[in-house]
C-alpha cells in the first residue's frame, strides 16, 4: 500500500484520513459493532452523517456540531464508548496511533 | 459551532449539503470558514467546478453516496467494470480511488467486514490518467438523489422527526 491511509490537510491544519467510515443508513442496533469492526481493519475517521432534527439513530447524546453533519468529529458516543472497550495502553500503543483524543479521529 | 470551535471542543467544523451559492454566503458572514463540505459526489454526479471552488476558499470535499448507492447500474457500468478488471479490482474500489485520487475525502459505508476491508484496500491501485478520464466523461452533473435547493423537499428534510 503506497499511500496507506493518507490524510489531507483541512484548512486549520487538522490532519484527516482521506478514506473514512460512513454511519449514516446503518441501523442504530448495528452502528456500534459496524464501527467496532471498521476500526479494527484500520478506519481513523468516521461520520455520523444525521440529518438536522432527526431523531438520534444511535445511542447516547450528540453535540449540536453532529447534527450537521461534521467530519472531524465523532459523537461522544463513539469515543467514549470505544474508549471504555480498550484499555488506555493499548488505545495509545496501537487503536490511535496518531491521534491525540479519543473522540475524534483526526489530528 | 463557532463557539464550540473557539472554545477547542472541536476541531474542525464541518457542512454538508451546502450548494455553492450557500456556501460562499456562509464562508463569507461567518467568522470560521468550514474545513469540510460533505456532498452528494460519485461518477454520476463528479462536481469538478465545485471542488476547484471549494479548493479556492480552502473547503475540502468529502464525498457522500460515493457508488451513487447503485444507481444507474452503478455496480454493473462496462467503463468501471474494465478498468477494475485491468487493475485485478472491484468497481467499488474503482470508485474509491477515483475519488482518492481526485483528492476527495470520502467514507463509504458497509455493515459487513469483507466489504469494509475491501473498500479500504485502495491504497496499491493507480489509476492512470486515461482511465480518469474514461471516469471524468461519465458525469451527467446532476443529482441522482434530491434537489437540496426545492423548498418543499428543505422543509421535509427539515421537519423530519418533529
Amino acid at each position: 500500500m503506497s499511500d496507506h491511509n493518507r490524510h489531507v490537510t483541512l484548512n486549520n491544519g487538522v490532519q484527516m484520513p482521506i478514506l473514512g467510515f460512513g454511519v449514516y443508513q446503518i441501523p442504530p442496533d448495528q452502528t456500534e459493532q459496524a464501527v467496532t469492526d471498521a476500526l479494527a481493519i484500520g478506519y481513523r475517521h468516521s461520520t455520523p452523517r444525521r440529518r438536522t432534527a432527526t431523531k438520534r439513530p444511535s445511542a447516547g447524546p450528540s453535540p449540536p456540531a453532529a447534527s450537521l453533519g461534521t467530519s472531524c468529529l465523532s459523537p461522544p458516543s463513539f469515543g467514549s464508548r470505544m474508549a471504555a472497550r480498550t484499555a488506555p495502553s493499548e488505545r495509545s500503543r496501537s487503536r490511535w496511533p496518531d491521534s491525540a483524543s479519543t473522540t475524534s479521529t483526526c489530528t | 459551532m463557532q463557539d464550540l470551535y473557539q472554545q477547542g471542543l472541536v476541531k474542525a467544523i464541518g457542512v454538508a449539503n451546502f450548494y455553492p451559492d450557500r456556501l460562499v454566503d456562509l464562508i463569507d458572514h461567518n467568522e470560521v470558514t468550514p474545513a469540510v463540505n460533505q456532498i452528494e459526489t460519485h461518477p454520476f454526479f463528479q462536481r469538478q467546478d465545485y471542488q476547484q471552488l471549494m479548493g479556492d476558499r480552502g473547503v475540502q470535499l468529502e464525498s457522500w453516496g460515493p457508488f451513487a448507492e447503485g444507481r444507474n447500474n452503478l455496480f454493473s457500468d462496462p467503463t468501471l467494470s474494465q478498468i477494475g478488471a485491468a487493475h485485478g479490482k472491484s468497481v467499488a474500489q474503482v470508485v474509491l480511488r477515483w475519488l482518492i485520487q481526485r483528492e476527495v475525502a470520502v467514507i463509504p459505508k458497509s455493515v459487513r467486514p469483507e466489504r469494509m476491508t475491501e473498500n479500504f484496500d485502495v491504497f496499491d491501485l493507480q489509476l492512470t490518467d486515461e482511465e480518469m478520464g474514461r471516469i471524468a466523461a461519465m458525469d451527467t452533473g446532476a443529482s441522482l438523489f434530491f434537489d437540496h435547493r426545492d423548498p418543499e423537499m428543505v422543509s421535509q428534510i427539515g421537519n423530519r422527526g418533529n
